[in-house]
C-alpha cells in the first residue's frame, strides 16, 4: 500500500466500524483529494470481502488432513439470509480455487468422477473436462449448457443440468448453488446423499430426487423415487414421499410452498394438506377479516358464468362441484387481479392455504382455471400502502410466489391437476406479522377459498 | 426451462462471475461492515437479475452493475444505515467511476490473495482464519486469545496489510511476466 500508515489505519478503522464520525470525516476529506487513497481504499475494502471466501473456499487453510473436509455449515448461509444468487458471488474466487486445485492434487480428496456428458459447455470455457475425469471434495463444477453425470464413488449418481453450479462437499453430498440436479441413490453406501442449497438440505432417504436453485435462490426440491428429508434451520426435519414437491424461499423466515392435487370431489381431499377450513382466523363466521378486489374486476356475467363475490373465498368451504364459476371468484377473461385481506389487526401467521377447482364438466382437458399462480405479500402497519405502485415499491413483503403449472410441470393440458391445494408455512413456524395480505394473481383460476391461520 | 431462459441465464451468469469480485469489493467500501455488503450485495445480485431483461447491451453490464451497487448501497443507508458513519454521495460517485474502470486490475488478486495466504505464518493464519469465521465476535476472541480487542484489531490490520501488500507484488511480478 502507498498511502500512510495513518491514513490505511484510518481505512482500516472504518471498515472494522469503529471509525469515530470525526475519522470518518477526515479520511472523506483526505480521500476526496488523493486518487492513491482512493485506489488503496478500494483494494483493502476487496481484500476484505475476499477474505472470508478465500478462508472457505482454499483447501489448504482448511486443514485437509486424509478424511473428507468438514462440511460447510449450511446453517451459516440461513441467518444472513444469502440467496443464490449471491452465491453465485462465490463463483468467481472458487473458479479460481478450482482450477487452481488441480495444481495441489493432494489438497482434497477425489470422491467422484464425471460420467457422461452430453452437449456440455462450461462457465471456464477453456475448460477441459471428459468423462472419466476425477472430481474432488470442494472442486466447482460450473455448466453453462448441457448435462453432466457425477458418480461418486459411493453409488450416487448425479446428473447436473446446465445452467448449474455443484461441488462435492464430501464423499456424500453436494452444494447446490444454482441450476438443477438429479439425484439417484440406489447403493447402501449412498444412502444418506446430501444436497445442500443455499435455504436448505436435501437428504436422500429413499433413491431418487431431483433439486431445483434458480437464480433468485428459490429451491425446489421433487422426489421422483422413495423418500427425502428437508431440513431447515431451527425445525424438525420434513419427510417427503414419492411425487411430493416442496418449495422454500430464500430468507431469514424459510417460507416453505406445498401444492398437492386433490381427491376431485367436494371434500377437498389432498395427501397433506387439510380441506378448505371454517376455523381459520380469517373465516367470515368469525367477523374478523374482510377481503376485497384490489385491482381487476371479477368476471361478471348475466349468466350462471360469472364469478362469485370476493367473500366466497373467506366461506369456510371450496367449490361444490368441479365447474362452479359462482362459487369461486375469478378475474375477467384475460386479466390480472389482486385480492386484499384485512385481518383488522397485525397477527402472527402461521399458515396460508388456497384452494382452487376447475374442470369443464365436457371437455376433460380444459382445466385452465385450476392453475395457481399468484404472488403473496404481507403488510403490517395499518395504513394501506399505495395500491397503484408495484407492492414490492409500495413497502409490502413477498412471502411467496406460486406457480402450479411449474409445481406439476405441466406440458399437456391433462397433467393439471382439475383439484389443488397450496399450503404456504415457515420453517421456524411463523410466516411473519402482518394485517394485510395481498394475492398478486396472475391467472383467471377459480379459487374456491383462503384459509389464514394465526392469532394476535 | 425453455432455451432462450437457459441463454439468458447462462448470460447473466457469465457477466456476473466476471464482475462479481470488483462489485463486492466497491459495496464493501460503501458500507460500514462486512455483513452490511453481504446483504447489500443479495440486494444487487437479486437487482441485476430481475432487470437483466431491461439492459439494452452487455457491453454495459459493467457500468450498469456498478450504477445498481451504488444505488443499492444507498438506499441500505438509507434504511438501515442512518446513524453510522458513513460516505457522501460525491465520493460515493468517485469511488464507483474509479471501482468500474479497475476492470482487468481487479482480476487475479483472489487467486494472489491465495498464495499470500499461504505464505503467512501459521500463526497469523490462524489469526485471520479465526476472525473471518462466521459469527466472530471480536471481543470474544480476544478473550480467547488473551488480547485486548484494541490490540486484536490492530494485530489483524498488520496482517491485511500484508496481505493487501502481497496481493499487489504478485500482481506485479505477474503483469512482468506477462
Amino acid at each position: 500500500m502507498k498511502s500512510s500508515d495513518s491514513h490505511m489505519g484510518l481505512i482500516d478503522r472504518y471498515l472494522s466500524g469503529q471509525a469515530t464520525s470525526e475519522e470518518t470525516a477526515q479520511l472523506e476529506s483526505r480521500m476526496m483529494e488523493d486518487p492513491q487513497l482512493r485506489a488503496d481504499f478500494l483494494a483493502y475494502a476487496r481484500l476484505d470481502v475476499a477474505l472470508p471466501e478465500a478462508m472457505g473456499g482454499n483447501p489448504a487453510l482448511a486443514e485437509v488432513q486424509a478424511t473428507p473436509l468438514p462440511q460447510r455449515s449450511w446453517k451459516r448461509w440461513v441467518p444472513t439470509a444469502i440467496a443464490a444468487v449471491l452465491m453465485i458471488g462465490a463463483i468467481v474466487t472458487n473458479a479460481m480455487w478450482s482450477k487452481r486445485g488441480t495444481d495441489h492434487p493432494n489438497e482434497s480428496l477425489t470422491v467422484a468422477q464425471f460420467g457422461e456428458l452430453k452437449d456440455c459447455r462450461w462457465v471456464v470455457s477453456d475448460a477441459r473436462i471428459s468423462s472419466g475425469d476425477e472430481i474432488k471434495i470442494g472442486q466447482r463444477i460450473e455448466l453453462s449448457s448441457g448435462s453432466a453425470e457425477v458418480l461418486f464413488h459411493t453409488g450416487a449418481r448425479l446428473t447436473i443440468v446446465g445452467p448449474a453450479i455443484i461441488e462435492p462437499r464430501s464423499e456424500n453430498s453436494g452444494f447446490l448453488t444454482l441450476g438443477e440436479v438429479y439425484l439417484v441413490a440406489e447403493t447402501p453406501e449412498s444412502k444418506g446423499f446430501t444436497i445442500e442449497t443455499p435455504v436448505s438440505k436435501f437428504i436422500d432417504i429413499g433413491t431418487a430426487f431431483t433439486a431445483t436453485v434458480s437464480p433468485d435462490g428459490l429451491s425446489r426440491l421433487e422426489v421422483s423415487e422413495g423418500e427425502v428429508d428437508v431440513v431447515l434451520d431451527g425445525m424438525e426435519p420434513k419427510r417427503l414421499r414419492r411425487g411430493e414437491t416442496i418449495y422454500v424461499e430464500p430468507g431469514e423466515q424459510q417460507i416453505l410452498t406445498r401444492i398437492e392435487s386433490g381427491d376431485g370431489t367436494p371434500d377437498f381431499r389432498f395427501p397433506t394438506i387439510e380441506p378448505p377450513s371454517r376455523d381459520d382466523y380469517a373465516d367470515q363466521a368469525s367477523g374478523k377479516a374482510t377481503i376485497r378486489v384490489a385491482r381487476g374486476e371479477l368476471k361478471t356475467s348475466p349468466r350462471q358464468s360469472g364469478s362469485g363475490p370476493a367473500s366466497i373465498l373467506l366461506d369456510g368451504m371450496g367449490q361444490p362441484k368441479q365447474d362452479a364459476p359462482r362459487q369461486s371468484a375469478f378475474f375477467q377473461t384475460g386479466q390480472k387481479g389482486s385480492f386484499i385481506v384485512d385481518l383488522g389487526q397485525s397477527i402472527n401467521l402461521t399458515k396460508i392455504n388456497s384452494y382452487s377447482w376447475h374442470q369443464h364438466y365436457l371437455i376433460e382437458e380444459h382445466r385452465e382455471r385450476a392453475q395457481q399462480r399468484f404472488t403473496l405479500y404481507g403488510y403490517a402497519g395499518d395504513e394501506l400502502p399505495d395500491l397503484s405502485q408495484p407492492p414490492n415499491e409500495a413497502g409490502w413483503t413477498r412471502l411467496a410466489r406460486v406457480n402450479s403449472d411449474q409445481f406439476f410441470r405441466v406440458n399437456e393440458r391433462l397433467d393439471r391437476p382439475a383439484q389443488q391445494a397450496c399450503s404456504i408455512t415457515a420453517a421456524q413456524g411463523s410466516l411473519g406479522r402482518y394485517r394485510y395480505l395481498l394475492w398478486k394473481v396472475n391467472r383467471n383460476t377459480f379459487f374456491g377459498e383462503f384459509d389464514v391461520f394465526g392469532a394476535p | 426451462m425453455d432455451p432462450a431462459d437457459r441463454q439468458k441465464n447462462d448470460q447473466f451468469l457469465r457477466l456476473y462471475v466476471e464482475n462479481e469480485e470488483a462489485l463486492r469489493g466497491f459495496v464493501r467500501s460503501l458500507v460500514p461492515t462486512l455483513d452490511d455488503a453481504r446483504d447489500v450485495m443479495q440486494e444487487v445480485a437479486v437487482v441485476l437479475w430481475k432487470k437483466f431483461e431491461t439492459l439494452d447491451s452487455m457491453d454495459n453490464f459493467r457500468r450498469w452493475a456498478f450504477g445498481v451497487a451504488r444505488f443499492e448501497a444507498l438506499a441500505f443507508r438509507r434504511d438501515k444505515a442512518r446513524d453510522r458513519h458513513v460516505f457522501s454521495e460525491d465520493l460515493m460517485s468517485l469511488l464507483e467511476a474509479e471501482a468500474s474502470a479497475q476492470g482487468q486490475q481487479v482480476q487475479g488478486e483472489a487467486q494472489a490473495l491465495e498464495q499470500c495466504l499461504t505464505r503467512l505464518p501459521q500463526k497469523q493464519r490462524a489469526l485471520i482464519k479465526g476472525a473471518y469465521e462466521s459469527g466472530t465476535k471480536i471481543d470474544e476472541m480476544a478473550r480467547e486469545t488473551g488480547r485486548t480487542p484494541m490490540s486484536l484489531y490492530k494485530a489483524l490490520h498488520r496482517i491485511r496489510l500484508i496481505l493487501a501488500d502481497c496481493i499487489q507484488n504478485s500482481l506485479k511480478q505477474e503483469e512482468g511476466l506477462a
